[in-house]
């Protein structure tokens, strides 16, 4: 009984940690200015106003969340399908090349994004991409070499000789990643989901620099524009992340439900 | 799908691999010639109109260039003009990406730190104005072996911005002038003194007073190049660069004596709060001063719109102190810079001279947005702040003064951090002013160009 | 889906896995095909440029020029890029194994039948889903000496705090703090995945074997969470040694460049300073470091044996 109370103790704890930083987000969208300067971050201003957040869902902002929903929904449904492919021909199946392509993948991880945007955003330029959809989505929609390892790693876990039956059978391969691989890989695809959809939502620095329009503006860089050279409009940028944050966590509250046991993995002896 | 070898890489004599790798890179990197794409390239109705980008970074500002362009196209109808607006923490990355791809927006906002960087590399036309009918710190600012590259467009200047009611509690009235000298005489330190109070109601001097339980602080000095210490250099008899596009010399005794009263207010005088809390990137004297614990505050008129309106007290401005060698307080000038490669080179040039008349500007300086480049329409932006029941008349008044711009040299951007450093070590004590500017300087001229 | 289980190989069948090559040949290619475009044109490509790039003089704003290995002969010489290179490893080691470990921890406690897990689980990948910038905003306001909330609580258990981000001590600890408190919930999100993966028959089995839960932990459960760890550890350490985000938020790279890790220094170089041939050398640099760094990893995790459920 003991042990379960130290173990309620613990979680509440690091939930606290956790969270305590988003609070302060919360806590200052609901503020005016003067309850800004007037309350130390951590206490609410009173009462709250909720006219930062509807300062923001009055401007363009709501149009900038459409287009955001829009680019991870596209990136979302790209990086699953091709991310999966590649890491079950990566993990499963054998072919000339395979490891040495494998790492070449991974090593494009290893130079900084903000060095290779020079040259990417160049080769944009040459494809006639720039600030367009396609140049926004181009480079992260045919699956990342993160996604590809995460889920290689994955198919890699499961028991070696899933495959064998089925190819008795005569199944192929897209029959057997689909009907015998895929039922098996369902907290994967949960995760893979999860940060594929948060990371598309988050992203900066790419949609920053390959196009600046309002057309395809996302909710980043319009929150970003309300840090000014000179000052910042905190409570207009929190409300604005505020807003941002509220589909993510529906979202990881969607998703995470995969992230349990497989039925047929336990029945697996 | 990606042109390979007309780029004419300047390679010879080279092994045929780093050819290739050459050739590759040229045709990646050289922006030579018209590119097939870019923000820049007309996709407007009409079969002869043009549609030009025209890019800011204040999203405030950005409301009344909408009213502006409107204005613009009307008179043009041939021409469009889409606004874009960049974050400015990444407005000169993407500026970057752009002019080394060949895609810069045709007309842009610069400022005179990045200014030397761009037009030294070309990147900036040369443009058609009467330098005659602006303010001339901010046309020095744009101005490049005696041409001008970018109309000016508006200027901030620092002044000392009070809170009148921290002033009414002390029972301290603003005198009609605050003056300062190196030793610590002067009215500045003395009103500063009366106003910063600790948890005990004791002030600096007084016995009993704790410099680690202030209540509120009588000024802020902070390491701040632009709104600190630069104008005590400047208004001690110190110079921060010889000449424009020259180099660093602010490390003589007038600049050092200088900087040791911005230190002293903080450490010694303890009338301003310590580096720990206001040193860059993290140091949030705007907020301090906004939440009421400091008195007097140096800044540019820019931030008024982040400070004025909803404040809890009352906002009075004053003429910033005045040194041993008179006043001087720094003037950041904005230009509208036009792209050496617009698609749309006559048409970028008529919207840039455009924006440097008196219909756009005046629209700016009553809409309360920055005080306009252009000579004799102050008033409008007097008469904005005055309906906000703040009177920036001081603003003004300093402007017809001595103003000095920031260092007009190359390499100022990458130096900035540096100095950034150097001087937060300063402000924190661990560093003596000599040690520090010498420092400086010779980090400083070692990336002029 | 347990109908369809019901059809999933025999013991027999399973036994002579690996004998036959299956799926080689030319459809293998198909599957990795469009992620290959991708790599190859915008990830690889730009890579092998900036490789390239390392070789010449190039400032940005003008034409690049030929310079052969003089980039890499000034960076022998460079003492600023080394100590940079230095304050990375720091960091890397300040945040890694932390967050790592209680990653790990987190997981184990919340993949166990609890009250509420599955709010719990949200809360702790709030701080990886929130938008970074607000946040760099955020811990600065945390982090304030005097008025900030660390310092704050930790006065009233009677600790003086120190300067944060003003002290050249803790600037880095405090950087990576902030890099531990938002990886560790979304790490634990991979570790989950994991040890759902692992069939509890074989805990199961091994309590009836007698063994103590610590011996269950070291002999089951984390050989077999082997393929996460491996990716677990392979991606953080890749992203912490190219941290960037956080350190131009809260420091600058001071103070006394105590913070100025090495893709900061990349940054400045090439944005700052318009050097972008000297920034792609300092970039060859760092891959080569992370190149080497996951190279060991791979021979690590290599070596030690994983359970074939087989």
């Amino acid at each position: 009984m003991t042990k379960r109370i130290l173990l309620y103790a613990a979680l509440a704890a690091g939930a606290l940690i956790s969270v305590f930083p988003y609070l302060l987000v919360v806590l200052t969208a609901l503020k005016t200015q003067a309850q800004l300067s007037s309350t130390p971050p951590w206490l609410p201003g009173w009462p709250p106003t909720t006219d930062n957040l509807a300062k923001m869902l009055g401007g363009d902002f709501p149009r900038y969340v459409l287009n955001t929903a829009l680019m991870t929904a596209l990136l979302t449904a790209g990086q699953l399908v091709f991310t999966t492919f590649a890491a079950y021909a990566f993990a499963r199946l054998r072919f000339k090349g395979r490891e040495i392509l494998f790492w070449l993948y991974v090593a494009t991880m290893m130079v900084p994004s903000a060095v290779t945007m020079i040259p990417l955003f160049l080769i944009m330029r040459e494809l006639d991409l720039v600030n367009t959809w396609y140049g926004l989505l181009a480079p992260y929609i045919l699956g990342t070499p993160y996604g590809i390892f995460l889920m290689r790693q994955f198919f890699k876990s499961l028991p070696s000789g899933l495959e064998e039956a089925a190819r008795i059978d005569g199944a192929g391969s897209m029959t057997i990643l689909l009907r015998v691989l895929l039922p098996l890989c369902r907290p994967a695809l949960g995760t893979l989901a999860i940060i594929t959809v948060i990371s598309s939502w988050n992203s900066f620095l790419w949609p920053l620099i390959i196009t600046s329009g309002d057309d395809t503006r996302v909710i980043t860089v319009a929150i970003a524009t309300l840090k000014d050279g000179i000052g910042v409009d905190y409570h207009l940028m929190m409300a604005g992340s505020l807003i941002a944050l509220a589909p993510m966590v529906a979202v990881f509250i969607f998703f995470q439900k995969h992230i349990v046991r497989s039925v047929v993995l336990t029945g697996l002896k | 799908m990606f042109r390979l070898l007309d780029s004419g890489a300047p390679l010879p004599s080279l092994s045929p691999r780093i050819r290739w790798a050459g050739a590759l890179l040229g045709a990646a990197l050289l922006a030579t010639g018209p590119t097939l794409t870019g923000c820049s390239s007309g996709e407007g109705g009409g079969a002869d109109k043009v549609t030009l980008t025209y890019r800011l970074w204040d999203d405030q500002q950005k409301v009344g260039y909408e009213k502006v362009m409107a204005a613009f196209e009307k008179a043009n109808p041939g021409i469009d003009v889409t606004i874009e607006l960049l974050p400015y923490d990444q407005y000169w990355t993407k500026l970057t990406a752009d002019v080394v791809a060949g895609t810069a927006p045709d007309v842009f906002w610069m400022t005179p730190t990045q200014f030397p960087e761009f037009v030294t590399k070309g990147v900036l036309s040369q443009v058609q104005v009467d330098p005659a009918k602006y303010h001339q710190t901010v046309v020095g600012s744009f101005t490049h072996e005696g041409k001008l590259y970018g109309v000016p467009k508006d200027w901030g200047i620092v002044g000392l911005l009070y809170n009148k009611d921290l002033f009414k509690q002390a029972g301290v009235e603003m005198p009609d002038k605050l003056t300062w000298t190196a030793d610590g005489t002067g009215t500045l330190l003395d009103t500063a003194r009366k106003l910063t109070v600790d948890e005990a109601g004791k002030h600096p001097g007084e016995p009993g007073f704790d410099p680690g339980k202030v209540k509120t602080y009588g000024f802020a000095s902070w390491n701040h190049y632009q709104t600190q210490w630069m104008n005590w250099v400047s208004s001690n008899g110190g110079k921060l660069v010889d000449k424009p596009f020259g180099k660093y010399v602010f490390n003589d005794p007038a600049s050092v004596r200088a900087l040791q009263f911005g230190v002293d207010l903080v450490n010694k005088h303890h009338v301003s709060p310590p580096a720990t809390q206001t040193n860059p990137p993290t140091g949030k004297v705007t907020d301090m001063f906004k939440a009421g614990q400091i008195a007097m505050f140096p800044a540019n008129n820019a931030l008024l719109p982040f400070v004025a309106p909803e404040a809890t007290f009352e906002v009075g401005v004053a003429l910033m102190p005045e040194g041993p060698s008179g006043r001087a307080v720094n003037l950041n000038g904005l230009a509208e810079a036009v792209y050496a490669k617009s698609e749309h080179p006559q048409e970028a040039m008529k919207l840039a001279a455009y924006l440097g008349t008196e219909e756009p500007q005046k629209i700016m300086a009553d809409g309360g947005y920055a005080f306009p480049a252009l000579s004799g329409l102050s008033q409008g932006y007097v008469d904005y702040w005055k309906s906000k029941k703040v009177d920036v008349s001081p603003f003004v008044e300093e402007s017809e003064g001595t103003t000095f711009p920031l260092p007009i040299t190359t390499g100022f951007t990458g130096f900035e951090t540096k100095l950034n450093q150097i001087f937060n070590e300063m402000y924190l004590g661990k560093l003596s002013p000599q040690e520090a500017a010498d420092q400086a300087v010779a980090a400083g001229n070692a990336t002029l160009q | 889906m347990i109908a369809r289980a019901a059809r999933l190989p025999t013991r027999a069948a399973r036994g002579r896995a690996g004998g036959k090559r299956w799926g080689s040949g030319w459809h293998a290619y198909l599957f990795i095909a469009p992620s290959l475009l991708g790599v190859l044109a915008f990830l690889l490509l730009p890579m092998v440029i900036v490789l390239v790039l390392s070789l010449f003089d190039w400032e940005l704003l003008s034409a690049p020029e030929f310079v052969g290995l003089d980039n890499y002969r000034r960076l022998a010489a460079d003492g600023e890029a080394w100590h940079s290179l230095g304050v990375t490893a720091g960091y890397v080691l300040l945040c890694i194994p932390l967050q790592t470990v209680l990653a790990l921890a987190l997981a184990m406690l919340l993949n166990q039948r609890i009250r509420g897990v599955r709010f719990y689980r949200s809360l702790f990948v709030i701080p990886w889903m929130a938008t970074p910038i607000v946040l760099g905003l955020i811990w600065n306001w945390i982090f304030d000496p005097r008025d900030g909330a660390l310092n704050t609580a930790l006065a009233l258990v009677g600790i003086t705090g120190p300067d944060w981000l003003s002290d050249a001590d803790w600037a880095l600890p405090a950087v990576a703090l902030v890099s531990v408190w938002q990886h560790t919930g979304y790490n634990m999100l991979f570790f989950l995945a994991g040890l759902q993966g692992i069939p509890k028959e074989l805990h199961d089995a091994a309590a009836t074997d007698g063994a103590t839960s610590a011996q269950r932990f070291w002999r089951v459960t984390l050989p077999l969470l082997n393929p996460t760890m491996f990716f677990v550890t392979v991606t953080n350490l890749i992203g912490a040694f190219q941290v960037f985000d956080t350190v131009y938020a809260m420091t600058d790279g001071g103070p006394s460049r105590s913070t100025e890790v090495l893709n900061f220094r990349i940054f400045q170089t090439a944005f700052k300073e318009f050097d972008f041939g000297y920034a792609a050398t300092l970039s060859a640099l760092l891959f080569a470091v992370i190149f080497l760094v996951t190279l060991a990893q791979v021979r690590f995790f290599g070596k030690r044996t994983t359970y074939d459920l087989s």
